[in-house]
């Protein structure tokens, strides 16, 4: 199965686009280091906060002294300071992210996503996390920071790891909390399709105080398959086969079972404050970046 | 039930063949999916359908089955007896005539509108229509008997060609009777001959050759042409021997003019030319089939003649310059009896046997001086011809002033043992020429040595000589022989004909037909005919030469009626099963690819 590599995708004229836009975070996150972000930590910017009572040890400047003069009490003032997020990219790599029924694989879109994303984190300074999982966590790319980081990205990106065994999102994502200490943005690209649900791994990520975005990418054939007649359909992930006599009335039922596996999952997320997207890999890649994740309130 | 074709149940052999690749499904095709998550529980709703799944699977295998029982029931081409005996019977008459051939305006031939109107009525062919197929040419023949099928009508309308006969349309009206008589429930006739409108037309309706009396080695031509038309016509007759122009005449012919028209001095044909005598009208009709006519011109034919003389230069000369004769000189001591029945004339010159006797000898006989019949005294001293009477003999010649230095004053008998006698030439009261016939048989005596006048000097010796020996050779004035389309010759066992016709001088590559027929022949097409018998061969002229059949200003003349082929009334019962079938596999192929059916 061919995958592209991500770095073909963009031209300047797009990266110039995706620079303008700015992550939507709609919690601060305590960083290690200064950026562009506001976090609750008190520190040296012009952003006003707030006033707490002087404390032995505080700098005499941060006095404010107008209000000593109508109250005769000592108050410190206390600034924002700008701090850095760290954005996670977990990417499914399993078979069927692989598979294609002609428009470009559901992979190569979760990359070029990815791409885009991190791109704009970069810019943004903040740090970015990349990782592919299937069975369990593959590969991972953490600690990036600075547009000047992106070509490595892309690089990484560029080698996707081959699966090792079918979709299991709650070991993978369990695999990814546990390791990953630092909350911040988590973006999970994957289709979703797991046996054994893809609940359970979602809550795990809330539970664990990240910001989680669903991501789920579709190939059309997968939404409403058109295949006619005696069928032996492989399975990309385990290779089982399965026979099937394709007529219009069961493609009617296949189109309504997934149109209720994803309607499930968009409301599994609404509820639990997770932004979820849907988008196939038969749109425009630039409409995606630009409207769809405008749509899921992930960027602004 | 009949079933027309009962050759169709050997297909029932495929039902076990569509049952067992029924149960040989195709391998069905390899797909790939991203997952099976969503068909197994599409699956697992569809199996509680199973009964129903079953269902379908026997379904199309019926469906299958039945479609093809219904293809092979159609093929069969079954009829219910009971229908068979309350159908219509439908006797149709297809006029085959000369009258047929003529061209519409439309640029369609008569016959070949006939022939669509019969496909017409054949095609409503069925258990409940029956149809038998007329011709009419010169006789009305059955073509095909009554039949519920189609196929054997259309197959004989197809082979059918218009003829150049001439006929009634009465007869075909009463075999048709004869055929009808016998059927029952509804009974018709329908006559299919030509369609309304007058067409104008010119034909040649006479050619006759016949060799001239007076110059045996000439033939006279007799041409008859009429003009059918409604306003005058000019026409040329162009008259060729053997392919190649003899004459052409013009004709201006008024509206419904006849005119004959003789040629004469046309040459006999010589024994190596085929004398095929061709008639040809320059101008273009409705009808072209009676612009060309047909005659044959007889070879000249040589008579065997024998001639007992001691020596008589004149005679000899005469003989064998004379093309129309073959002679052989016989010394009077070598003749025998026996002799005579080899050649068609005997001419003893002043050697009269001594036991010739009119009732013993057989053969054609000319007695110079010496003859065997009576005298009635004293020779005759240089007689004058005086009286010369009409005979054959004597056609054509003058023989005044003749000197005869002296006659036998010859007897004229009377008439005894079937002999009749004549005297064409007298010298008053005494014939100087007897002349004998009975059937079979001709005697002539001139009562003087040529040698004894000066007739040999005399333009009217060869004509006279002629004259004598083609009378007692017996050759009359020959026609040709001809025929009219249709008419029946009746054959000696050894004579056959050619079945088929030359209409233009073949080329010298071409196979000619070989004479085939026996027994009666009946042509039907006009042109040359070759006839053979032990002689040799020799050809026979065909014509139509009907102005029944010339005459197109009106179709009623004929007694034809024409009708028009009614719209299909009721399908047979194969066109419903077909058709059933044919809805059938639609049904089939509408579920399949809806995937209702497997």
């Amino acid at each position: 199965m061919s995958v592209a590599a991500p770095s073909a995708l963009f031209d300047s004229a797009f990266l110039a686009k995706l620079e303008r836009l700015h992550l939507l975070a709609k919690k601060l996150f305590r960083g290690e280091h200064r950026a562009e972000r506001r976090s609750r930590q008190i520190g040296s910017s012009l952003e006003f906060a707030d006033y707490r009572e002087y404390a032995p040890g505080d700098e005499l400047r941060s006095i404010d002294w107008p209000a000593y003069g109508r109250l005769e009490r000592l108050f410190v003032k206390l600034y924002e300071q700008e701090q850095d997020l760290t954005v996670s990219f977990l990417i499914d790599a399993s078979a069927s992210m692989r598979w294609s029924s002609g428009s470009g694989t559901k992979l190569d879109l979760a990359r070029q996503i990815t791409a885009a994303l991190s791109y704009i984190a970069l810019a943004n300074l903040d740090r970015v996390n990349i990782h592919f999982f299937a069975g369990d966590l593959l590969g991972e790319m953490g600690g990036t920071r600075g547009k000047a980081q992106f070509h490595g990205v892309l690089d990484f990106l560029s080698s996707a790891p081959e699966p090792d065994a079918p979709t299991r999102l709650l070991d993978s994502l369990r695999t990814f909390t546990q390791r990953v200490k630092r909350r911040g943005l988590v973006f999970v690209l994957s289709d979703f399709f797991d046996p054994d649900g893809y609940e359970e791994a979602l809550g795990l990520l809330r539970h664990a105080q990240f910001q989680a975005h669903a991501l789920q990418i579709l190939d059309p054939a997968e939404l409403a398959p058109t295949e006619l007649g005696d069928l032996r359909l492989m399975e990309a992930e385990t290779g089982a086969a399965l026979e099937v006599t394709a007529n219009e009335s069961l493609l009617r039922r296949y189109r309504e079972e997934v149109a209720t596996y994803n309607s499930g999952l968009e409301t599994f997320c609404k509820q639990r404050g997770i932004a979820h997207a849907l988008v196939t890999t038969s749109a425009p890649f630039e409409d995606i970046v630009l409207r769809a994740l405008r749509d899921g309130v992930m960027l602004r | 039930m009949t079933f027309l074709q009962p050759f169709a149940v050997w297909f029932l052999a495929g039902v076990p063949v569509i049952v067992l690749l029924y149960f040989l499904r195709l391998k069905r095709r390899t797909s790939t999916v991203s997952t099976h998550l969503f068909w197994q529980r599409v699956l697992q709703e569809s199996s509680q359908r199973a009964f129903f799944h079953r269902l379908r699977h026997l379904l199309s295998l019926l469906l299958h089955l039945l479609i093809f029982l219904l293809l092979i029931a159609a093929l069969a081409r079954p009829v219910l007896d009971r229908l068979v005996g309350e159908g219509t019977s439908t006797v149709l008459i297809l006029d085959s005539r000369a009258r047929m051939n003529a061209t519409e305006p439309d640029g369609r031939s008569r016959f070949a509108k006939a022939v669509e109107q019969a496909r017409n009525y054949a095609r409503q062919a069925s258990g409940q229509r029956q149809f038998a197929l007329l011709t009419l040419d010169a006789t009305a023949s059955v073509a095909v008997p009554f039949s519920a099928d189609e196929k054997p009508l259309l197959d004989a309308l197809e082979k059918l060609q218009p003829t150049s006969a001439a006929g009634d349309i009465a007869d075909a009206r009463r075999l048709a009777d004869a055929l009808l008589a016998s059927r029952k429930g509804e009974r018709r006739s329908v006559v299919l001959s030509a369609q309304d409108g007058t067409l104008d037309n010119l034909a040649i309706t006479r050619l006759a050759a016949r060799q001239l009396p007076a110059s045996p080695e000439t033939s006279e031509v007799l041409l008859e042409v009429q003009n059918f038309g409604r306003t005058p016509a000019k026409t040329d007759v162009e008259l060729s021997l053997d392919g190649r122009a003899l004459e052409v005449k013009p004709f201006t012919l008024a509206a419904g003019e006849r005119r004959q028209e003789i040629f004469t001095s046309v040459p006999r044909a010589n024994r190596s030319a085929r004398g095929w005598l061709t008639a040809k009208l320059s101008t273009t009709d409705a009808l072209a089939l009676d612009d060309t006519a047909f005659a044959t011109l007889p070879p000249a034919r040589a008579s065997r003649v024998l001639l007992v003389s001691k020596g008589n230069i004149f005679l000899e000369k005469f003989l064998a310059v004379d093309p129309s004769v073959k002679f052989q000189l016989l010394a009077p001591e070598a003749w025998q009896p026996a002799l005579a029945p080899k050649f068609e004339v005997v001419i003893f010159d002043d050697a009269l046997p001594a036991s010739f006797d009119l009732g013993s000898f057989t053969g054609n006989f000319l007695f110079l001086k010496s003859t065997p019949f009576a005298t009635a005294g004293k020779p005759l001293e240089q007689p004058l011809i005086s009286d010369v009477e009409a005979h054959a003999i004597t056609r054509n010649i003058s023989l005044q002033n003749v000197s005869i230095a002296r006659a036998e004053s010859l007897a004229l008998p009377a008439p005894r043992d079937g002999w009749t006698f004549a005297a064409p030439l007298r010298a008053f009261d005494h014939p100087l020429l007897i002349t004998a016939e009975r059937k079979g048989q001709r005697i002539a005596g001139l009562g003087f040595a040529v040698l004894d006048s000066d007739l040999p000097l005399r333009i009217a010796f060869p004509l006279l000589m002629s004259n004598t020996l083609h009378w007692l050779a017996g050759d009359a004035p020959e026609s040709a022989p001809a025929l009219l389309a249709g008419e029946m010759l009746t054959l000696t066992d050894a004579q056959h004909v050619s079945a088929t016709p030359l209409t233009a001088t073949p080329r010298a590559k071409d196979a000619l037909p070989e004479p085939s027929v026996a027994g009666v022949f009946q042509p039907l097409h006009n042109g040359y005919y070759q006839l053979a018998d032990a002689e040799g061969s020799r050809w026979l002229a065909v014509n139509t030469f009907s102005a029944a059949e010339s005459d197109l200003r009106s179709t009623a003349s004929a007694g034809a009626t024409s009708a028009t082929a009614q719209p299909i009334a009721r399908w047979p019962l194969w066109h419903w099963l077909a058709g059933l079938a044919f809805v059938l596999f639609t049904v089939e192929w509408w579920l399949f690819h809806r995937r209702k059916t497997e």
